[in-house]
């Protein structure tokens, strides 16, 4: 099942009762915790790290500002090393083009590193469906999530929720894998698996950390090997890449790296980093002849040229925001419904699918700024949230918002009557009298409409007989008024 | 089209501030042969520090009679002096030298042999990462494919870190078509202890560290 950021309160309920029953939420928890320390553990102390996220943010901030000439620069550099560079405005024709790529070299087989563009756009499902293309996913986690007819759960460790048995179970009924309790039979199997298919491959898929406009090189990180095996064996090898993953040069590509690695995996460094360079020089025995980039927009360029949301592009996909979301800890990737579960995902979907369609994703946040706090290039998530409901609210047009009726009404009476004493002091003995109704055991579980949904997942301590002016009268205290007449 | 639709856009805005601080990294320094070490054992490698190409070719011979399987490896300078096929003494096993094969000869002998065995451009002390740098010399998938890596290095090969091989590769006018930056072997990333590990490089990684007094 395709999995949208509109099914997110059902998912997000199924979830919760899921993870009730087992130990996923626990196990989240510990890895996300576990990961945060390591990261911290390359910084010394919190200084440091601020230190890091500033210059970060400082190249981040450099490569947007200069966009447009970054990227020529890129291209030109990229062209000048033997490379083919494709631009598309969006998902469709850059899935167009793999699929001419795919008939012009008369493809096969392909085998693809693993991508949250490629998620973004589509591409596998699009090759399935229009080509006779037999795509294998490379990446283990990304392999053993395909195998579930899953979406990745984490962006480190995409089945962070599965544990040793499961894999073996989905292995077994869709791979005829046999039972086994040994860890080292399962990496064994997926291995030949994975290695018959880098053989036959044609062409190998991956997408791009970093492109590096001085030196017109891609540079690509992983742990698993299976990004240099698919630009190593196949002899035609396609990068995609949006276009905000453009870096000035080495120095900065090198920085940002090792700023992925310690927030996304908590290593120094990834165990394998490839910077290519072009295609293999004729003399060479391995290597892709043929190396495509496709530079791909999909509504990032709209998003660049509004001041306020510019910064949205900032982002590393490190994933460190999400680990240390407590909306996301509880829920897990999959109610986001889309490739970027998490804050990040949260910043950018809302830009490029609309405010409507992704309501839910900027809603469930707490605002409690922990993804702020650490994001590692600084962005200001809690500005981005708050204002996409503001937008939301008032039913923006460019960002596809309408705004609901009731919730302006409600508002607007709650702000009416918080702003005059009197008013406040009646509607709040007014709801007193009206929730006792629906005490039980001083807590109200359960409200008709319009509150009954914010019920759901909560329960209210019964609201007390008498407000906290009225005990304070009623005890003969002194108001702060009558104590500063006095003084 | 696109490509100028796109360009046009992004060129529509133009910067109101100028751009903030350039970090500068700094210049070139030798890196500590113990501290690499330290890594790249911690990354999952194992390492020989040895004083000359006598001990290194001793080591070699150690770790190929301890596993069986073909030897493929690099035909840079430092790999050839060591006269591989001279290391191995069962007449079965064979030595090959990637460079001399022909292409379908190196694509069925690469997923065909056990150990690999290649030098590095430069070593990163920080990190415990091997810097190769690929061409007919040193292909890719020779310290990709087998299941056994061996890497010799000198000692004089190892930096600081990982933003001085930055400094070097910059200022290159031609580059190869690749470099791999490797450090250990793949660590286990999962739910359990042990999926992920080493699942499609090398299962085992030795480095052999000429310290030259």
């Amino acid at each position: 099942m395709k999995l949208s950021p509109r099914m997110f309160r059902k998912v997000a309920r199924e979830e919760v009762a899921e993870q009730e029953q087992s130990n996923n939420r626990v196990m989240l928890a510990s890895v996300a915790n576990d990961l945060c320390d390591t990261a911290m553990s390359y910084y010394g102390d919190y200084s440091e790290q601020d230190k890091a996220r500033e210059i970060a943010g400082n190249i981040r901030h450099n490569n947007l500002q200069n966009l447009a000439e970054l990227l020529e620069w890129f291209e030109l550099n990229a062209t000048l090393n033997g490379m083919n560079v494709l631009w598309a405005e969006n998902g469709e024709e850059a899935c167009q083009m793999v699929e001419e790529i795919i008939e012009e070299h008369e493809v096969k087989t392909i085998t693809k590193g693993k991508s949250m563009l490629m998620e973004e756009i589509d591409l596998a499902n699009y090759i399935k469906s229009r080509t006779k293309t037999t795509l294998h996913e490379g990446d283990l986690e990304g392999f053993i999530a395909l195998q579930n007819d899953t979406i990745r759960f984490n962006t480190a460790i995409p089945t962070l929720n599965l544990d040793l048995s499961e894999i073996v179970e989905i292995l077994n009924h869709r791979q005829n894998m046999p039972h086994t309790n040994e860890a080292s039979e399962v990496v064994d199997y997926i291995r030949e698996f994975l290695r018959t298919k880098f053989k036959q491959a044609d062409m190998g898929i991956t997408g791009v950390n970093f492109a590096v406009a001085s030196t017109g090189s891609l540079l690509l990180l992983e742990n698993e090997g299976n990004i240099r095996w698919s630009t190593s064996a196949p002899k035609v090898h396609v990068a995609i890449m949006s276009i905000e993953k453009v870096c000035a040069n080495l120095d900065d590509a090198f920085y940002l790296s090792s700023l992925i690695s310690r927030n996304c995996t908590g290593q120094s460094i990834t165990t394998y980093v490839s910077l290519l360079n072009g295609p293999a020089k004729k003399e060479e025995k391995d290597g892709p002849r043929e190396v495509y980039v496709i530079i791909v927009d999909n509504g990032r360029s709209e998003v660049y040229l509004d001041d306020e949301f510019r910064e949205a592009l900032r982002c590393i996909r490190c994933g460190r925001c999400a680990v240390k979301c407590p909306v996301y800890l509880r829920i897990g990737a999959y109610p986001y419904g889309n490739p970027y579960p998490g804050p990040s995902g949260t910043v950018l979907m809302p830009l490029l699918l609309g405010l409507d369609e992704t309501k839910h994703l900027y809603q469930a946040c707490t605002l409690c700024g922990a993804c702020m706090e650490t994001c590692p290039v600084e962005i200001p998530h809690l500005d981005f949230f708050q204002r996409y409901r503001q937008l939301k609210a008032s039913g923006d047009k460019e960002y596809e918002a309408t705004s609901n009726i009731w919730n302006k009404m409600m508002f607007e009476s709650i702000a009416k009557g918080m702003d005059n004493n009197k008013r406040y002091e009646r509607a709040l003995a007014g709801l007193r009298a009206y929730t006792k109704n629906f005490v039980t055991d001083n807590y109200i579980e359960k409200m008709p409409m319009p509150l009954a949904s914010w019920f759901i997942a909560r329960d209210l301590p019964e609201i007390p007989s008498q407000s906290f002016r009225a005990y304070w009268q009623e005890e003969g205290f002194r108001t702060a008024k009558e104590v500063k007449e006095d003084e | 089209m696109s490509r100028q639709k796109i360009l046009d856009r992004l060129k529509s805005y133009s910067p109101s501030t100028p751009s903030k601080m350039k970090v500068k990294m700094p210049g070139i320094n030798k890196g500590s042969v113990e501290v690499f070490a330290q890594k790249a054992t911690a990354a999952g490698a194992k390492i020989f520090i040895v004083k000359d190409m006598e001990e290194v070719k001793a080591r070699i011979k150690e770790i190929i009679t301890d596993h069986p399987g073909n030897i493929i490896y690099s035909s840079e300078d430092l790999i050839k002096s060591l006269q591989i096929p001279n290391l191995v003494s069962e007449e079965q096993r064979e030595s090959i030298e990637a460079r001399v094969d022909s292409v379908i000869t190196y694509e069925k002998n690469i997923f065909e042999s056990n150990i690999g065995i290649t030098s590095c451009l430069y070593a990163i002390a920080e990190t415990g990462s091997l810097v190769l740098d690929h061409s007919d010399y040193n292909e890719r998938l020779i310290s990709l494919a087998p299941p056994i890596y061996i890497c010799i290095i000198k000692s004089e090969q190892i930096l600081e870190n990982i933003n001085m091989i930055a400094n070097i590769i910059e200022p290159e006018i031609k580059l190869p078509s690749a470099y791999s930056i490797i450090t250990g072997i793949t660590p286990a990333a999962d739910t359990d202890a042990q999926i992920g590990l080493g699942i499609n490089g090398p299962k085992q990684m030795f480095i052999i560290v000429v310290k030259q007094i």
